[in-house]
């Protein structure tokens, strides 16, 4: 039996790198009003470049630290969301649906891509970041835990004091709330809309990485995240940070107590229910009237 | 909605609108598209005769795909509710009829109507959402259905009697899904519903039966979904696509057809999934809802979208190209020494995105239109509507402006 505070522990860890992942999706919502199912894909990327740098068995035989493996695999989703962006996004940005079913090919395409010419079907793995495990009042915590935890709700707060203190950071809060005001005090909403693909890509390659690192990665470890994203999303209020990490706590929560004292096989099954029930009580989400923070 | 028909002779004895019917099926009077269409129909025909019974299997799998597709283009091709889950439908007819056959001992006869009739309570179980939710809401309550369904075949995969009755006594499988089904037809012995010849001559009759029983099956659907979205409720659809309020304006109850194209929509999902089942596939989670629970709704999308949305018959064209590029694939292999099937299906995901961003009415309208310029200038005339790949009247066109609508809407109310 495991104890009360290791679900708790557990769940927090991955409770806050889903918070994470629905941030980087939320902000590409509220800026350009699209919804990126290729966010996924940048989970995947961020972990085989991360394999590819740090990983024991990559082709590249680098063997890195896994911390060099944790900033490689960020810069590369970011840059791979930044080009999709540049590349595609770009030039059918105002029309949702062809930007939807795309995003959503683009996607698989990535997924496959890595499939065929990086991992194929097995799993792979990186070293820990930070091995071990701590004793904390009689608990045995493990350490990677502790890390995602302390990394995510850090890169939580600085999301909050970059919209809300630096001058990019408001500006994307600007664009966030009407792309015409914004245009009218001379921001580029180009610009600004490049910044939060960049940002969203980090912040899933960052969460592909340690997702590999907590259990193994595969070619399609982002599609679960980007569907319980989207729920957290929709839960939180579509375009609302803080919307997105209390959804993600509520979904991680759920996700892991139902998973750890229910039954294993309802992994992403309890989360998604709840969704549908709340979709139909409640659709605008839990604060979804606010404007984006 | 007024039932008279706006007959093309108003009025006129039952004789005279026979006679106009017959004028109107008449190959020869055909215009040219619809010649080239029946045409590509006798192709689908006459295609087993050049193929070896062992290669049947592929050609049937693309006509399941063309009825998949078709039923995905009713509810989402015409009114304009982006369906991202239809495998869901299929998974509910599919494991139906497999579940009453294997551990009822229910006939497929009976078990093929019955799982049809379970995929269209599945309509309505998704359709009532849709009367209220609108775009990314509804899109992602059908992207999660078949997810759930699929954690449902999990969990209960020793048992499912809720509340004591027993649905399956002996569970929905899980990963393997509930076994292999009674076949509609096999060979002399096999305990099939039509037992052929024994032998290799039965095996060649039984490819070819499962092989023109889909064909059939293709062409009812076919002509029953054309019939629909070319009669009044089919006007209805695309109004609800184009301009909601504007269906209600004109005192038209908008909710009633939109759940109506969702029943229609899964009725024949349903029914294409239970007939699968009972001859080519075998039912499991992976087999029918693809990769992730997800992939094979997104191989409909994609396949309607190559051949053309709100069309009906974009479908077929878009399964064809599907299957042609594997076997296009296939030919260039040996040429180039390296071994492209292992990246399928990258190239099929490649040609999607294309037609997506240059040719967003599908392949169907664009050769449609390629076929007039073609023709016009042959008579020395210049054409005068759009040129290829142009959205002007495209389905997709108009879907895209229904959801930015909705998502301008929802943006709007947030701030």
């Amino acid at each position: 039996m495991v104890s009360l505070a290791n679900v708790v522990i557990n769940a927090i860890s991955i409770s806050s790198l889903y918070a994470i992942i629905a941030i980087g999706f939320t902000l590409i919502f509220g800026v350009g009003g699209v919804l990126n199912f290729s966010h996924g894909a940048l989970i995947t990327i961020g972990a085989e470049a991360s394999w590819l740098i740090s990983g024991g068995s990559s082709p590249l035989e680098l063997g890195l630290n896994p911390a060099v493996g944790l900033i490689g695999g960020m810069i590369t989703a970011a840059l791979v969301s930044g080009a999709l962006y540049l590349g595609v996004v770009r030039f059918v940005e105002d029309e949702p649906v062809t930007l939807l079913i795309l995003t959503f090919i683009i996607g698989f395409f990535i997924q496959h891509a890595c499939r065929v010419f990086l991992t194929g079907t097995g799993n792979f793995s990186v070293d820990l970041i930070v091995g071990g495990s701590t004793n904390l009042g009689g608990i045995g915590v493990q350490n990677i835990s502790v890390f995602i935890f302390v990394l995510s709700m850090l890169l939580v707060v600085l999301t909050g004091v970059f919209v809300s203190r630096t001058k990019t950071g408001k500006a994307i809060l600007a664009v966030s709330m009407s792309d015409k005001g914004a245009a009218v005090v001379g921001i580029d909403a180009r610009k600004i809309n490049l910044v939060t693909w960049l940002l969203a890509g980090a912040f899933a390659g960052i969460a592909g990485v340690l997702l590999t690192m907590k259990n193994t990665g595969t070619w399609t470890m982002g599609t679960q995240p980007l569907i319980l994203a989207f729920s957290i999303v929709i839960l939180g209020g579509l375009g609302s940070i803080k919307g997105s990490v209390v959804g993600a706590y509520i979904i991680g929560f759920t996700e892991t107590i139902t998973t750890q004292y229910i039954d294993s096989s309802l992994q992403g099954f309890s989360a998604l229910v709840l969704l549908i029930v709340f979709l139909l009580v409640k659709p605008e989400g839990l604060f979804g009237r606010e404007a984006a923070e | 909605m007024s039932t008279e028909n706006e007959s093309i002779i108003g009025g006129s004895t039952s004789a005279e609108r026979r006679q106009a019917v017959l004028e109107k099926l008449n190959p020869i009077a055909m215009p040219l598209r619809y010649q080239i269409g029946l045409l590509g129909l006798l192709l689908f025909v006459l295609l087993p005769t050049q193929l070896y019974p062992d290669q049947m299997g592929g050609p049937t799998t693309l006509i399941f795909l063309a009825i998949f597709g078709m039923s995905w283009d009713v509810v989402s091709g015409y009114t304009g509710q982006l369906s991202f889950g239809h495998a869901f439908f299929i998974a509910l007819g599919g494991y139906t009829t497999a579940v009453l056959d294997i551990q009822h001992g229910i006939t497929p006869v009976i078990g093929i109507p019955a799982g049809m009739i379970v995929a269209g309570i599945g309509g309505i179980l998704v359709g009532l959402p849709a009367l209220r939710l609108r775009g990314p809401y509804l899109s992602l309550v059908t992207l999660i259905v078949p997810i759930i369904l699929s954690k449902l075949f999990t969990l209960f995969n020793n048992s499912f009697t809720p509340l004591g009755i027993p649905i399956a006594p002996e569970g929905l499988g899980g990963r393997n899904g509930p076994g292999l089904p009674t076949q509609l037809f096999g060979i002399d012995g096999s305990g099939a519903v039509v037992e052929l010849a024994s032998g290799y001559s039965g095996i060649q009759q039984t490819a070819l039966a499962n092989y023109y029983f889909a064909l059939a099956l293709m062409v009812v659907v076919l002509v029953v979904l054309i019939g629909v979205t070319r009669s009044s409720a089919g006007s209805v659809f695309t109004a609800i696509r184009e301009d909601e309020d504007a269906v209600a304006a004109a005192g038209l109850d908008g909710a009633k057809f939109k759940l109506f194209a969702f029943v229609l929509s899964a009725l024949v999902a349903g029914l294409g999934g239970a007939i699968w089942v009972h001859t080519i596939k075998t039912p499991t989670p992976l087999g029918i809802l693809g990769q992730d629970d997800i992939q094979q709704s997104i191989n409909l999308i994609i396949i309607s979208i190559l051949g053309g949305t709100g069309t009906i018959v974009g479908p077929i064209v878009g399964a064809v190209v599907y299957a042609m590029t594997g076997i296009v694939i296939g030919l260039i292999d040996p040429l180039i020494g390296f071994d492209l099937a292992n990246l399928r299906p990258l190239p099929l995901l490649a040609a999607a995105m294309a037609v997506l961003v240059f040719a967003p009415g599908g392949i169907l309208r664009a050769s449609i239109r390629g076929g007039r310029m073609v023709l016009a200038s042959a008579r020395g005339e210049e054409y005068e509507g759009q040129s290829v790949g142009g959205d002007g009247d495209s389905a997709l066109g108009e879907i895209i402006e229904k959801y930015r609508a909705e998502l301008r809407e929802i943006i709007d109310e947030r701030r």
